[in-house]
């Protein structure tokens, strides 16, 4: 496997949807249009926390214009009950609820009611003309505020799983993890480092608003047009929260314009349904920025709890993380991910993780790019440096003295195959970056992080057209240049140029079931899926070319796209695709190749991050001033894209470590729902990200590949942290590390 | 014979136990012996991902087990990208 | 209340459409004029999505209203190619890989334009200063800056 030398695989030429991108023509969410189309709009909550006591649409109703107003009471009401295990699943009443409130309004801006009008300001003028009577209840804003004695409760009838509870709780499930004896192990080491780390609430980020487009059509079907990560998760979720069969739901995704996990649920779909077959027109509803920060998917807020025991050689020997997270509004926080991943990286003979979930009146958390696992890891590779300092070793040492290698057992259960984390560190310690001097206020950190890729099911279709080029068709968006990486494997099989390859994203009509584009599997799985198909029609063009020539299938091979006589066909002349592909119709038909596959886990994804950072010491702003990102990516398709993941991730990690983070005032309301408060990296905050891609074969996959997308996000938080530690004497225990919270740390620190 | 692991947060629902041996040809095999062996446990692995010998699938029911297996229960693995 | 009759000229063409007082030129391009390659990310001038050039000057297209365009020229990302040829900034941005998900795109190749055109040499901090309007979520900048660079030294007839 390792050993194949491969034509495309590893080049980087242009993706083929570039040109659309680059010219603006390309079709995001936003902008599709359909005649006669209304525009929808939301009527959002003004409350965090409130008993919904009436809603009185009539004066919206009445409104010149508006075509129709939907609300809860349009909504079948689906029960509440969790679909799945404790580490993981979904609840489709409370998704339901989350999509348009019912009894209760849970957050600042939790949807209340639906209006759709000819304009998109009468829509929204409708929506003030909706009163609505509250019982206004106190606001749960924190993890504090949630676990107190007393606390209001969010959800007084839900049964919390895992823990046993005198009465209603705010913490809706626990999870554990543990191994050896933790006691022993903590009786055992030289050096007890205990610390308690604190994350902000964080969004996704993307730059393209939620939008979505419906018909509705008279036989009961519906059309949606939206910007999603899974058509066929928008297909299946909408028909469950409205009780009709997903068959009668058809999902073309547009153009994705980000999503980091942010658009793997649903929000407007079955508002926009309710609101076209009410009118019986089009409906469009995009989301605007403020709307996306205040309702949808933030990620969660968290507390961590970090003990590190090591002996004085630097050996691990017992690891106790304990962490909370707020869920938002209803049950689901990434908690069992953060467990899972937090004590991933090392070896530990003696552990316990525990993971709690915890509601609070925020928006209900979405998934977002390795969930959880930054904030866990935050708290344990912050404890790493400390314990590096402390025993006076090298921090890159320490780790890899501690480092998990293949055979080596997750705290979560399974036993490793072959990883890349011990590679990424030596990588690390002998990188340029790692030995350039520091100047004056400046200080480096480093950290390793963990994400464990998904597999999950896809489909494929390779299709050879006449002229000898093909088409491959898969469903999932491409949200950042799968497209070009599924058309090189494809190339790869059928030996033609990647040009000759048009990659096409389909509908839940045109192609087989297909998760969605989220868990780092789509060039691992998705790619899986099209090799197969593309060897399958591989298959079928040397029985094509057998038959033209007269002898066994087995009696021709195919290279380069070029079906050869072997053994006793050995005289053939050598027929290329191109001359191969005019006759398929008088051998037998189109060659269609097909294939579909639901692996395991995409290989384990570690990375080891360098961050060099100076601070002011007078304004305690900060910047990063290099920053070099190593990962283990397996096989890497189309290295640009693998580079630009391991990028991108770095950066959206920096923001979380130094400026994002939610504001919200005692009521509840968010005070920073908008770019300009809500403060993301722009160009000149960042350097040039430096990154090395080692390539460990990941065993379950043909070309070695494993997921690359998440695991990017989930060092950065304590390398930013480490480095600022080594910068100012300060350890940072709460982020983001503004400029003031870093002043006063300062101050406070005497320096 | 298949072992099962246990985590912690499962081991409450097996009477402690860390881990157990038990007879199965596949995955729905062991679940079903599991739920005879420990009511307690009784659906909560319907949704389960399983991993078997660090292999870790989603969907894994009807996985084929070796008589070396070893096997772990736990949530869904998905992700945000 | 009437609409207003606007008469300006986008890409180069005259071109005459109907707007409300109150709406933005971003709204006008996007829903009076099918031009959707503008992009809205937030309305609030944060975000540079909607970047446009206004008289050779670069704006945001939501804070700008549409009845302020009256006489005046306005170019937008579907101008930027001419005829079968992607503009060289275009053509870098495909080549280094600097888009992800490509809806910061046309906004990051219409504000490069306006950058090469004022500072044809620009160091790499001069270049994420002046891009420092424009969010980008996916990249982390570093293939943008590297094919604004690229681009600005293409321009200049540099061999790059």
């Amino acid at each position: 496997m390792s050993e194949r030398k491969f034509k495309y695989v590893g080049t980087r030429p242009i993706r083929h949807d570039g040109v659309e991108k680059v010219t603006g023509r390309a079709n995001y969410g936003a902008d599709v249009v359909l005649p006669g189309m209304l525009q929808g709009a939301i009527a959002r909550s003004e409350h965090a926390h409130a008993r919904i006591l009436s809603i009185d649409t009539s004066k919206a109703e009445a409104l010149e214009g508006v075509k129709a107003v939907v609300t809860a009471a349009d909504f079948p009401d689906i029960p509440c009950e969790w679909k799945g295990g404790a580490a993981g699943g979904t609840d489709f009443g409370e998704l339901s609820r989350n999509i348009m409130a019912r009894d209760k309004v849970l957050y600042h801006g939790h949807a209340l009611a639906a209006v759709a009008a000819v304009s998109p300001e009468i829509a929204r003028e409708a929506c003030k003309r909706i009163e609505v009577n509250y019982e206004v209840l106190e606001p749960v804003m924190s993890l504090d505020a949630a676990l107190a004695p007393g606390a209001p409760i969010l959800h007084p009838d839900q049964e919390p799983m895992g823990i046993e509870s005198e009465g209603p709780t705010n913490v809706t499930n626990r999870l554990a993890f543990e191994g050896g004896d933790l006691d022993a192990g903590f009786a055992d080491a030289d050096v007890v480092i205990e610390r308690e780390f604190t994350t902000p609430m964080v969004h996704q980020g993307y730059i393209e608003p939620h939008a979505c487009t419906v018909r509705f059509n008279e036989d009961g079907k519906y059309s949606i047009w939206c910007s999603t990560q899974g058509p066929f998760s928008v297909q299946m979720s909408s028909a469950i929260v409205l009780a009709i069969e997903p068959n009668l739901v058809k999902c073309t995704p547009t153009e994705i314009g980000g999503g980091f996990g942010g658009k793997t649920t649903i929000y407007l779909e079955p508002v926009a349904m309710l609101l076209a077959r009410k009118s019986g027109r089009p409906v469009r509803i995009v989301m605007s920025r403020e709307e996306v920060f205040r309702a949808s998917g933030p990620t969660s807020g968290g507390r961590v709890r970090m003990k590190l025991g090591a002996k004085r050689d630097g050996r691990f020997v017992a690891g106790d993380c304990e962490i909370w997270l707020e869920a938002g509004a209803f049950r689901g926080s990434p908690a069992g991910a953060a467990a899972m991943t937090g004590l991933s990286s090392y070896t530990f003979p003696n552990f316990r993780i525990q993971g709690y979930d915890v509601v609070v009146n925020k928006p209900k958390v979405a998934a977002y790019r390795a969930p959880g696992a930054p904030i866990s890891n935050f708290a344990v590779e912050s404890c790493v440096d400390e314990m590096a300092r402390e025993l006076r070793i090298d921090p890159i040492e320490l780790r890899l003295r501690n480092a998990v290698q293949e055979g080596d057992r997750a705290p979560y259960g399974p036993t490793f195959k072959a990883i890349g984390l011990r590679d990424t560190l030596e990588q690390a310690r002998n990188h340029p970056h790692y030995k350039t001097p520091l100047g004056e206020s400046q200080g480096r950190g480093v950290a390793c992080g963990f994400w464990f890729n998904a597999g999950m099911q896809s489909s494929a279709i390779v299709s050879v057209n006449t002229d000898g080029s093909a088409v491959v068709r898969t469903g999932n968006p491409d949200i950042g240049g799968s497209r070009v990486s599924l058309a090189m494997m494809a190339a790869e099989e059928l030996g033609i140029p990647v040009e000759r390859v048009r990659p096409v994203v389909g509908d839940t009509e045109s192609v087989g079931y297909t998760d969605l584009t989220g868990g780092s599997r789509v060039t691992f799985a998705t790619g899986m899926a099209v090799i197969e198909a593309a060897q399958d029609a591989v298959q079928q063009l040397r029985e094509r070319a057998a038959k033209i020539w007269g002898v066994d299938a087995k009696d021709v091979k195919w290279e380069d796209g070029i079906a050869h006589g072997c053994n006793g066909a050995a005289d053939q002349d050598p027929m290329p695709l191109k001359v191969l592909a005019p006759k398929l119709g008088a051998t037998g038909g189109p060659v269609v190749g097909r294939a579909q596959v639901n692996p395991a886990a995409a290989g384990p994804g570690f990375a080891t991050h360098i961050c060099d950072i100076e601070v002011d010491p007078e304004t305690g702003r900060s910047q990063v001033i290099r920053y070099t990102t190593i990962q283990d990516a397996g096989k890497a398709v189309h290295p640009s894209y693998v580079e630009g993941q391991m990028q991108g991730g770095a950066v959206q990690g920096i923001g979380w470590a130094l400026n994002e983070e939610y504001l919200w005032d005692d009521d509840g309301v968010i005070e920073n729902p908008g770019f300009l408060d809500y403060r993301m990296p722009v160009a000149s905050d960042v350097p040039m990200i430096d990154t090395v891609i080692v390539e460990v074969p990941n065993p379950t996959h043909p070309y070695g590949v494993r997921g690359v997308g998440e695991t990017p996000i989930v060092p950065p938080l304590a390398a930013v942290a480490n480095a600022m530690r080594a910068a100012t004497g300060v350890r940072f225990e709460q982020l983001p590390m503004s400029p003031p919270r870093v002043l006063e740390a300062i101050d406070r620190n005497g320096r | 014979m298949a072992r099962v692991v246990f985590s912690s947060t499962q081991r409450a629902l097996v009477d402690g136990a860390e881990s157990v041996e038990l007879e199965a040809r596949r995955v729905v095999d062991l679940i079903e012996a599991l739920y005879a062996l420990y009511p307690k446990l009784a659906g909560q692995l319907d949704h389960a991902a399983v991993a078997i010998d660090g292999d870790i699938y989603n969907e894994g029911r009807f996985q084929p087990l070796e008589p070396t297996s070893e096997v772990h229960f736990m949530g869904q693995v998905s992700g945000g990208r | 209340m009437a609409k207003l009759h606007i008469e300006t000229r986008i890409n180069g063409e005259p071109t005459e459409f109907l707007c409300e007082g109150q709406q933005s030129l971003l709204d006008a391009l996007r829903n009076a004029l099918g031009l959707t390659g503008t992009k809205e990310g937030c309305t609030t001038g944060d975000c540079g999505a909607c970047s446009v050039m206004l008289d050779g000057r670069l704006v945001p297209s939501c804070l700008v209203l549409a009845a302020e365009t009256q006489g005046r020229t306005v170019d937008t990302i579907e101008g930027v190619a001419s005829g079968d040829q992607l503009d060289p900034v275009q053509q870098k941005f495909l080549e280094h890989a600097a888009l992800q998900c490509g809806v910061c795109t046309p906004g990051l190749i219409v504000a490069t334009r306006a950058l090469l055109e004022k500072n044809p040499d620009p160091t790499e901090k001069e270049a994420r200063f002046f891009l420092a309007g424009n969010l980008c979520r996916c990249t982390g900048y570093d293939k943008i800056i590297r094919a604004v660079l690229d681009a600005a030294a293409e321009l200049r007839g540099d061999a790059a």
